[in-house]
């Protein structure tokens, strides 16, 4: 398995506000990768750079080992996008785009758009500009997956869907994994939703990925300490792998990844009377980590 | 149908083992069943089928089901061995994570094995009116 | 993927399309229907305000929809080339234009009616209706509206902007066209700006699609102004130079032949354009003296191995300033300055010089404007002066109104010079004079009346005689005439049909003249005064035939097109072989004897080929 896309040393500003900052990705072919970010720090920047939508400032993306450089866009047919908002050209007809967008691909199979467009009830002959918002979205979905790609990239489509949407899109990306094995890079703000499914979890936080790792390794190893003390919590509690701290009364709250003896052995050094060990939940993990 | 809690601290692949031992233990699944197949339960609960998949080959190997080539998983007809002891096992983790709440809560062993006690009374003589209401 | 792009810029252009086919259908009915008046306003607002507003309305709308919803995500995504996705849009856009054109030159053609109302607007408007301003125009506007298109979602802004953009770029390039000219450049080739000017607009446009954030605006903005700069910038350089150099890289092969001269056995070519060319006998080659464009030549003044010309400081200002040169270019050096204010000449136009026949002195004529009271005159000087610069002396010519005066002879003897007088372009009545001024005396007198022009300009070596046509209307005939500047003798030499004479030419002696005269080859010689005819058939018009620059051969064209041959005669005008000629040659041939050869070059264009008389070797020469 190897490395299908790789950001190498990626920078990205807008005016003076320094989105990127010599970021560093790489994702394995077949795995499902979740990125986390607050609104507004560059999951939207970074993913229209892999495709090639905008300029990076400095750095690389490799697509299977090659340099993308920027604007070279053969890459782009084995990737299937997804952006935030599914926009097409409101005056055609969704019959109308799928020919649009099949000249564009070699592998489009139109076949398996037919079965998408039955799967969700969609009539070939509505006007983009008349589909609901759910219903743009999954137009998105069967635009991006009908070309077969081999990466698939979702930038946060499913913000604002009602619940039965977001569970008919998740089912077909789902799918798409199950038969087809596609490398998946999901940028999400809905926790719960990547959950599930991620392999690998990254988070990006001041223009880096701050965490980068198996996500069963993650909930593995991050933890939530509480710590009582006899008296004052000590100053300048300083654990390694702390990630925050937060201190009421004789109380100290820690947020810790990764867990290890050796961190335990620390939290004993300072003689805390009561230690309790709780695993985390991704939000929680998210909230540590950007804090 | 199994539920997993996809925010909780157990992997979710334990979950989904534990429930289906669970299931296999009340006898709603019987022995040469079908389980559900890695995709139905992939898309229905909206996990990463390689979850599913990882879930099935733990509960192969440890000899809950067995796989029919094509046609998928099914629930083994010989386990009694191992549901003794999966189900001690599950019960012990039950217990020890009752155990652990009440110290919190500040219980002393005794008024926990009072407690216990005064439980166990309670729902023998619910099963005796017939009536559950676990 | 570029056919369906093709698809989807024509589908979301339907409207403008179909609008034009609704006025070309209504101009039709108009037309059918009989109605002249309306079909010729109506046509004249379709092509020079409904055509021009199309094209700025589909290209200000090029990236449109791709701002409407952010549909540029979505395109921007797709494996396509940006560069690729812009030329598509363009294409496809353009091409919209082109058919309605297309279709408009096609109902125009099929419709006699139609064809006619534009003909008459094309004779009776050619700027506004040539093909340049009804097709290219249009182009031009669209292609800048296209490109502006890509930084701005508001459709009407980039509109006006491309107008006036569109505006403000014609008033610049037409202004510096006329600033180079004015400078004294020859400007050829303008329209090379306009198209430059859109190329950039084009290339900046590309560029910054390619390197910027689509959605940040100014970004864009900024960028594309800095390209456009630069590729402007660029415009500008490359269409100076080929506006005032172009005639440099123009091959010499491409210069005007009419005005030339013989000189020790070569000859000189004075092109209005290039300057002088010369034709070195030795090398076999034509090189250019002279690679200036702001030079003006008098025809035929060269004498004596020297060359006056004027330097054109300012066309508008009309500040020339007189110079001399050596005939190989060498040796140049300003005679008279009328650009600084302290000099005599300052705002007197020089029109005409000469130089005597040793070039020890020269000769011009200066034109200005005086106020008489209301009226403004015009006053022509006669100016002569050594050439070393000593000895400036002048006299007041009288020259009626709206005439003009050039110098045409300064004989070898004596001092005197021959002028003609003639009434200027703007005059009903045509008429002309020599007059004779003798220096010393400061006197003038006329010689001959009723010239016809610019016949005059057969001289022989020497400038002691000048032969001329004398027009005459009652019986339709045109007489040869030579004049004696010194005896003031003038004969008649012969006459022709009106229009039949054309060509004559002096023998490198002086002492004969051959010339043309309906398809007859006529010799006339001054000593013995006899006329002797010498072939029956010629070319009529051009001088077909010359002698070698010794004298001793004759050289003739074959008499009728289609037999092409060149004759060679002694001296005597005895025929000593004829040489075939194994090149086409496009319209009428002009010819000129040299040392042992000849060189032949069509009056259009074409190579000039020189044939050796002994050998019979054609060669092609540059």
């Amino acid at each position: 398995m190897g490395e299908i896309l790789q950001a190498n040393n990626l920078y990205k500003s807008f005016g003076r506000k320094q989105v990127l900052s010599d970021f560093n990705m790489s994702l394995e072919e077949g795995k499902v990768y979740g990125l986390l970010g607050k609104n507004g720090e560059g999951k939207t920047t970074l993913i229209r750079i892999i495709m090639g939508i905008i300029p990076g400032d400095k750095g690389k993306i490799l697509y299977k080992g090659n340099d993308i450089k920027f604007n070279h866009p053969f890459y782009k047919k084995e990737v299937g996008y997804i952006p935030e908002e599914s926009i097409f050209f409101g005056w055609m007809t969704i019959n109308e785009l799928m020919i649009f967008n099949s000249s564009f691909y070699p592998k489009w199979n139109a076949h398996k758009a037919k079965e998408f467009l039955d799967r969700f009830d969609l009539d070939g002959k509505f006007r983009i500009k008349n589909l609901s918002r759910g219903m743009k979205l999954k137009l998105g979905l069967i635009v991006a997956l009908v070309a077969e790609p081999e990466l698939l990239i979702l930038d946060d489509p499913t913000s604002g869907m009602d619940v039965p949407t977001r569970h008919d899109f998740l089912k077909g990306i789902i799918r798409e994994i199950l038969d087809e094995g596609t490398t998946i890079l999901f940028s999400s703000h809905l926790v719960h939703e990547l959950e599930g499914i991620i392999d690998h979890l990254g988070i990006l936080h001041n223009g880096k990925l701050i965490l980068e790792e198996n996500f069963e390794l993650v909930k593995n190893n991050a933890k939530k300490i509480h710590l009582t003390f006899d008296g004052a919590v000590p100053d300048g509690i300083d654990i390694k792998g702390m990630l925050t701290k937060q201190t009421d009364g004789n109380k100290c709250d820690l947020g810790v990844y990764p867990w290890s003896e050796d961190v335990k052995k620390d939290l004993e050094a300072l003689h805390p009377t009561k230690v309790n060990v709780e695993s985390m939940t991704l939000e929680e993990i998210f909230i540590h980590f950007v804090s | 149908m199994i539920k997993v809690d996809t925010s909780s601290f157990v992997p979710i692949y334990e979950q989904i083992k534990k429930e289906f031992k669970k299931e296999i233990f009340m006898r709603d699944l019987k022995p040469n069943d079908p389980l559900p197949s890695i995709r139905y339960l992939a898309t229905e609960l909206l996990i990463n089928p390689n979850t599913v998949a990882r879930a099935y080959r733990e509960l192969e190997r440890e000899g809950f089901i067995y796989t029919r080539k094509g046609k998928g998983c099914y629930v083994s007809d010989d386990f009694t061995q191992l549901m003794i002891e999966e189900r001690r096992s599950i019960l012990t983790n039950s217990f020890d994570e009752v155990i652990q709440d009440a110290k919190k809560f500040g219980l002393k062993p005794e008024e926990i094995k009072k407690l216990f006690a005064e439980r166990l009374t309670v729902s023998q003589k619910v099963m005796e009116k017939g009536e559950y209401n676990g | 993927m570029f056919a369906k792009i093709f698809i989807k810029e024509w589908r979301e252009n339907i409207l403008i399309f179909s609008l034009a086919i609704l006025m070309m259908a209504a101009m039709v009915f108009l037309n059918l229907s009989g109605q002249e008046e309306m079909t010729l306003n109506f046509s004249g607002m379709f092509l020079l305000l409904f055509l021009p507003f199309a094209a700025l309305l589909i290209g200000s709308g090029g990236f449109y929809s791709e701002y409407k919803d952010n549909a540029w995500i979505y395109l921007f995504s797709r494996p396509i080339k940006k560069e690729l996705l812009w030329i598509s849009k363009f294409v496809s856009q353009l091409s919209i234009l082109l058919v309605i054109f297309l279709i408009f030159y096609f109902i125009r053609r099929f419709l006699p009616g139609l064809d006619k109302i534009f003909q008459d607007l094309d004779l009776n408007f050619p700027d506004a209706f040539s093909l340049s301003a009804y097709v290219v125009m249009p182009i031009i506007a669209f292609t800048i509206a296209f490109s502006l298109s890509l930084l701005y979602e508001k459709q009407f802004i980039i509109f006006f902007v491309s107008i006036l953009i569109g505006a403000g770029l014609l008033f610049i390039s037409q202004n510096y066209i006329y600033f180079l000219w004015e400078r004294g450049f020859l400007v050829k080739g303008e329209g090379i700006l306009s198209v430059f000017f859109a190329l950039s607009f084009v290339f900046a446009s590309i560029l910054t699609l390619v390197k910027s954030d689509f959605s940040q605006v100014s970004q864009k903005i900024f960028r594309f102004s800095k390209y456009l700069l630069i590729f402007l910038i660029i415009s500008f350089f490359i269409s100076t130079v080929w506006v005032t150099r172009g005639q440099i890289f123009s091959t010499s092969r491409d210069f005007s032949a009419w005005r030339s001269i013989k000189y020790q056995g070569s000859l000189y070519f004075q092109d209005y354009r290039q300057g002088i060319l010369r034709y070195d006998p030795d090398q076999e080659k034509i090189e250019r003296l002279k690679k200036e464009s702001r030079f003006s030549f008098e025809p035929f003044s060269l004498r004596a191995g020297k060359i006056p010309f004027l330097q054109i400081k300012s066309r508008r200002q009309w500040y020339h300033d007189l110079w001399i040169m050596n005939v190989d270019g060498t040796g140049a050096r300003p005679l008279v300055e009328s650009s600084k204010e302290d000099s005599l000449f300052y705002k007197k136009r020089t029109r005409s010089f000469i130089l005597s026949h040793d070039a020890n002195r020269v000769a011009f004529i200066t034109t200005h404007s005086e106020k008489e009271g209301e009226k403004s005159v015009r006053v022509h000087i006669l100016w002569w002066m050594n050439t070393d610069g000593s000895g400036l002396q002048s006299q007041v010519l009288a020259v009626p109104n709206s005439h003009e005066a050039k110098l045409i002879a300064w004989p070898s003897f004596g001092n005197s010079l021959a002028v003609l007088v003639q009434s200027g372009p703007l005059t009903r009545r045509k008429s002309s004079q020599i007059r004779l001024v003798d220096l010393d005396e400061g006197t003038s007198q006329v010689l001959e009346e009723n010239v016809l022009v610019p016949y005059v300009w057969r001289l022989p070596p020497s400038q002691d005689y000048l032969t001329f046509k004398i027009r005459n209307y009652d019986e339709d005939k045109d007489n040869l005439v030579l004049l004696n500047l010194k005896t003031f003798e003038s004969s008649e030499l012969f006459s022709a049909d009106f229009l039949k004479l054309w060509a004559w030419k002096w023998s490198p002696d002086g002492r004969k003249i051959a010339f043309s005269r309906e398809r007859e080859l006529w010799i006339y010689d001054l000593e013995e005064k006899k006329l002797e005819k010498i072939s029956q058939r010629n070319y009529e018009y051009e001088p077909g035939f010359d002698w070698t620059t010794d004298g001793q051969k004759f050289i003739l064209l074959a008499p009728i097109v289609g037999e092409n041959h060149l004759i060679v005669m002694n001296q005597d005008f005895q025929e000593e072989k004829k040489i075939m000629i194994p090149i086409q040659f496009k319209g009428a041939i002009l010819i000129w004897g040299l040392e042992n050869c000849a060189l032949l070059k069509s009056t259009g264009r074409g190579a000039t080929w020189r044939v050796n008389l002994e050998t019979e070797d054609w060669k092609k020469v540059y």
